[in-house]
């Protein structure tokens, strides 16, 4: 399933990578500068024993 | 402090082989080193042996169980990418010193399938593909974008250095593969991470690669007809700058490395004759060429477009196939690119063979990071 790895600034420093969704994984829609908002859901993975995570997504800012 | 000579250096036939073990293709390729060099392995003074993999091994000391085990200092050397060029310097630097005379470098890999990086294991759920890759091919499709962004680069531009890398290995019977890939069929391969398809990503395969270093002295003892002067040896590690621990900065560690190397050897790179270069994926070759100051920064996509880099242009760029066809098994790159330039330096590379090579540079980077650029010149 191909999905989007993208390296996003943030707004008063740092730099961090994740998944960019809520958009067409085409290189032709995705821009380079275009703005991000982070947002967090319930991760689709759990760990050997069983526990939960959240983590965090990149969407295009609305 | 003395010079330092390549007497001898060899490479086996990249390929697969799952029913010989590391040290025994490791052993195949200091054989054939030595033979190069007409001495033996009682010779050498020191064993310095690249390989990742089994890093932890001892390698270096089995493959003297292969070809004679003589008591000398045997060292496993272990540099991501850079294993095998990490191998050869130190046993360029220990002759350097003045504590050896004849040294033999090893670099030896047997890679398996599969995708590199993007590692999992340990507490918590692995990251891989939830908070984006970081695996090899989007670690590099992220360097392509960004020379994009900056300067227009396009898929397409990037998918010709696969088409030039693999023309090239149909002249290198020492390639891995052998096949001409027109642009279409490059850029319609299967898509691994954009804009890297996989006909644009390295081909893990086995192999290993060897070179015997002397001293002047020895060298002048030995004879120099086929000797080839190592003119420069560079080491770096990435210094810190702003994106890195995400964002890898192969640019900024290879320039660090390239600008050592051409002062060392007191040249600049209108010099060079060839380059051997590290293009673990097309988009990192694009890149390099800039790194390496093959041309000026956002020129790379004209160089490609033009035909620059290609054999007979003006500076050829890894005319072997490279990593791309050539192959890639990790400890053994640095030392196979060696054998490719000194190859050409001795007037010996035969169809692909680029005319009056004077001086070549070989160039390997390994992420996390260590890059290695070499300049070899022909000894007149």
């Amino acid at each position: 399933m191909p999905y989007v790895s993208a390296v996003v600034d943030l707004e008063g420093g740092g730099t961090v990578k994740g998944n960019l969704i809520g958009i067409d994984p085409d290189p032709a829609k995705i821009k380079m500068g275009m703005p991000i908002e982070v947002i967090y859901k319930k991760a689709p993975r759990k760990d050997a024993e069983g526990n939960e995570y959240l983590t965090y997504y990149f969407q295009p800012r609305s | 402090m003395t010079d330092v000579f390549v007497l001898g250096v060899d490479m086996i036939k990249f390929g697969r082989f799952p029913e010989q073990t590391v040290p025994e293709l490791g052993a195949k390729a200091a054989q054939m080193a030595l033979d190069d060099a007409g001495l033996k392995i009682q010779d050498m003074e020191a064993l310095y042996c690249g390989n990742l993999y089994q890093a932890n091994a001892m390698v270096g000391q089995r493959i003297l169980q292969e070809i004679g085990q003589t008591g000398i200092p045997v060292v496993n050397c272990a540099n991501a990418c850079a294993t095998g060029a990490t191998a050869f310097r130190e046993a360029w630097m220990s002759i350097k010193a003045g504590i050896y005379d004849l040294v033999i470098a090893v670099g030896v890999e047997q890679m398996g399938r599969g995708l590199l990086g993007g590692g999992g294991g340990g507490k918590g759920i692995p990251k891989e593909g939830l908070l984006g890759s970081g695996t090899m091919p989007t670690v590099f499709a992220e360097a392509g974008m960004e020379h994009s962004r900056k300067y227009g680069t396009t898929f397409e531009q990037f998918a010709k250095v696969s088409v030039k890398n693999h023309h090239h290995s149909t002249l290198n019977p020492k390639a891995m593969y052998q096949i001409e890939t027109p642009l279409e069929t490059v850029m319609n391969a299967e898509m691994i991470s954009y804009p890297n398809t996989k006909l644009m990503c390295s081909v893990n395969v086995d192999g290993s690669a060897a070179a015997v270093l002397a001293s002047e002295r020895k060298a002048k003892e030995l004879g120099l007809r086929r000797a080839v002067r190592v003119k420069a040896s560079v080491l770096t590690s990435d210094p810190w700058t702003d994106r890195d621990l995400v964002m890898p900065d192969v640019n900024t560690c290879t320039r660090l490395a390239a600008k050592k190397a051409y002062e060392m050897a007191g040249i600049g790179p209108e010099d060079l004759s060839l380059v051997e270069l590290h293009d673990c994926f097309a988009t990192a070759e694009i890149l390099h060429y800039e790194n390496l100051g093959l041309c000026k920064d956002g020129e790379a996509g004209r160089m490609i477009d033009q035909g620059q880099t290609a054999l007979g242009g003006k500076i050829p760029v890894n005319v072997s196939g490279g990593l791309l066809s050539k192959g890639h098994p990790l400890g053994a790159t640095g030392i196979a690119n060696i054998y490719e330039v000194s190859t050409h330096l001795r007037g010996e590379a035969g169809k692909r063979q680029v005319p009056n090579a004077r001086f070549g540079l070989t160039h390997v980077i390994g992420l996390g990071s260590a890059c290695a650029v070499h300049v070899l010149e022909k000894v007149a």
